[in-house]
């Protein structure tokens, strides 16, 4: 069981400052997404700790050894490559057993993990045949495959889901979980797909400019995100964000929104009450707008504009006092409003947020 | 049907000229074996162009073991095994390293590589002529002037820049990711060297040894200066039968050593190629 532990990192390519003072603890056995959009700076993180790109300052742990400087072979680390990566000039077999291989392994050491690890990824049927011959989602099971032989205590992911199709995705995502939890082993998954990042983790590292903006379970990146970036970026359609002033009146705290309509956020868990008139964003998820007004739930108008059918869910765009919002509803409920129509909505203040305006970190 | 016609008389055309073309080249081919088929009795007798009327093999066994190359009157024979004695090692030599130096450069990226690559490149350019008194300096204080293992070392020097930037090129092109998969793999220097990117490479092979053999072969300048006269390549014998005649001029005799000279690389082109027009295309789209 290993403990992966990345202190003050910092990472350049050339004058450009990729990563600069990075910390990240990753438990033993635990499974991480690196999330965020293309060149947030999760795959450097990610090379960082494999070891194949150079550190410029802080350490990488793997285990309690200092391995920042180690070369990749020595870290005892398995991974998976967004292009697959294997070897086209020999046999699936020839691919899995490379390290093996080099490593001088005894040959029935080597054959019994051959084994092992093509009986638990089914990829046993082809094990001759060359990597050309195998369609794309064989080709990433093997690329696991030859992680999984070197018997490593750290796997690393670069995207290993998105050179597939759909469905493929889907069905390979819910392996890797069987998989993490048959070995549990340590796990490193760097990904810009955030339902990836929701399915697979035990906690999620959402990144942007090379800085993680909020490291929590996906529930709490979710339902707590930790500020303006984290709430947008999580979440299809994303939540709805509504500018406004808080004012505290005595022991009361009223949210009031551009067009004067003003809410009663009193019962919101501040993390500390505004001292005095606050520029502030109120964040709501979509599915979290009920359409039929309760006595418990604070009341928003919305001026209808499209409907978007989606299957299970409709969604219903339009606005609310002149910003954008969209509302998700069961489609079961059949609802049509007509386009320009006001409809009545609710929230309850459980699962809204409330954001500085000023810096866009959560209150 | 005007169409088709036009087609036919367009083609027609492409092929007369390819076939003119074709007779242009070959034509000092067909001059050269029908010379060296001939008695010089007949060559004196007959136009250039004639066909030979009784074909001997006279002029060939003569340029094989009995012309005079100076002294001794041996043929070409001592400097044909001569040039493969300097020709296998060379070839073999330049394309390990250039292979290891490319692969190093292209994935290993020491410092300065770039460097390292660009000076190669304009080494590439320089009239070898300019190295060769220094060179003979160097190769005599070692004690490798006029010796096989000199030339050898010549000529995979001068082989290296080539080798080197077809290499690199070519290693440039196999996705990165392959490397950084050897490496977490366990894979040091050597090993993904030996395992991986030289079972990839038969194609940049093939066409380095093509290069280098047929290259090396045909030299003449480092043959004369570097080999000493036990190693003397078949070119520069070559050129001693040609050269150095006592009273009549033996033509058929030269056009036979001639053949019998370029018969290797002649040989090496034609079996391959194929590869060899497929290994330019891909190092010129790739890199």
């Amino acid at each position: 069981m290993t403990a992966v532990s990345i202190q003050d990192l910092e990472i350049q390519f050339g004058s450009v400052k990729v990563l600069q003072n990075l910390n990240l603890d990753i438990a033993s056995g635990e499974f991480i997404v690196l999330l965020g959009s293309s060149g947030c700076g999760k795959s450097t993180l990610l090379n960082s700790i494999a070891g194949l790109i150079d550190v410029h300052g802080g350490k990488i742990m793997i285990g309690n050894r200092d391995m920042t400087h180690a070369e990749p072979k020595d870290r005892g680390l398995g991974m998976v490559f967004q292009s697959y990566a294997l070897y086209p000039q020999t046999t699936v077999e020839g691919n899995l057993t490379f390290g093996l291989r080099v490593a001088k392994l005894p040959k029935d050491e080597i054959e019994r993990r051959v084994a092992k690890v093509s009986d638990m990824l089914q990829i046993k049927p082809y094990l001759k045949r060359r990597p050309a011959a195998l369609s794309g989602g064989q080709r990433q099971r093997v690329a696991i495959g030859r992680a999984l032989v070197r018997d490593a205590d750290v796997y690393l992911f670069d995207e290993p889901l998105s050179n597939l199709d759909a469905k493929l995705r889907a069905e390979l995502r819910v392996e890797l979980k069987t998989l993490h939890e048959d070995i549990g082993k340590t796990m490193i998954y760097v990904t810009h797909d955030q339902v990836e990042a929701m399915t697979l983790a035990t906690r999620i590292a959402v990144m942007q400019n090379g800085v993680i903006q909020q490291l929590a379970s996906p529930e709490e990146i979710y339902n707590r995100p930790a500020n303006l970036f984290v709430a947008d970026f999580i979440g299809s359609p994303a939540m709805n964000f509504l500018s406004g002033t808080l004012v505290p009146q005595g022991e009361r705290v009223e949210f009031r929104l551009k067009d004067g309509h003003a809410l009663d956020v009193t019962a919101y868990p501040f993390a500390s009450k505004p001292a005095g008139r606050t520029e502030a964003i109120l964040g709501i998820r979509p599915e979290h707008l009920a359409i039929a007004p309760r006595e418990d739930l604070l009341p928003l108008d919305m001026t209808v504009n499209v409907i978007e059918t989606m299957g299970a869910d409709t969604v219903i765009w339009g606005t609310c006092g002149g910003e954008k919002i969209s509302v998700r509803v069961n489609s079961e409920l059949k609802l049509n409003p007509a386009r320009g129509s006001t409809l009545k909505l609710g929230f309850s203040l459980g699962s809204a947020s409330l954001f500085s305006k000023a810096d866009g970190v959560r209150l | 049907m005007a169409q088709r016609a036009e087609k036919t008389i367009a083609r027609f055309g492409v092929y007369a000229f390819l076939i003119i073309m074709a007779a242009f080249f070959l034509m000092p081919l067909y001059v050269m074996v029908a010379t060296s088929l001939k008695t010089m009795d007949e060559v004196r007798g007959s136009s250039i162009f004639a066909i030979p009327m009784r074909p001997t093999l006279e002029a060939w066994t003569t340029a094989w073991n009995a012309a005079c190359t100076g002294l001794t009157c041996a043929g070409v024979s001592v400097g044909f095994f001569n040039s493969l004695k300097i020709m296998i090692p060379s070839t073999f030599l330049s394309i390990l390293l250039g292979a290891v130096t490319g692969y190093a450069l292209s994935f290993w990226r020491p410092k300065g590589a770039g460097v390292i690559f660009a000076v190669l490149v304009v080494a590439a350019f320089i009239p070898y002529q300019v190295f060769i008194y220094p060179l003979v300096r160097v190769l005599s204080q070692v004690g490798l002037y006029n010796s096989l293992g000199g030339i050898i070392m010549v000529h995979v020097i001068f082989g290296l820049p080539v080798m080197v930037l077809m290499f690199r090129n070519y290693y440039a092109g196999l996705p990165r990711d392959l490397f950084s998969a050897a490496r977490v793999d366990g894979g040091g220097f050597w090993d993904i060297f030996f395992r991986l990117m030289l079972p990839l490479s038969p194609p940049i092979l093939i066409v380095a040894v093509i290069l280098q053999s047929t290259h090396i072969w045909n030299d003449f300048l480092f043959g004369l200066v570097f080999a000493g006269s036990d190693n003397r390549p078949m070119t520069v014998l070559l050129n001693n039968i040609v050269n150095t005649t006592q009273g009549e001029k033996a033509y058929n005799v030269d056009m036979a050593a001639t053949i019998l000279t370029a018969l290797v690389p002649l040989v090496i082109y034609l079996a391959s190629g194929r590869w060899f027009v497929r290994g330019i295309a891909a190092g010129a789209v790739k890199g």
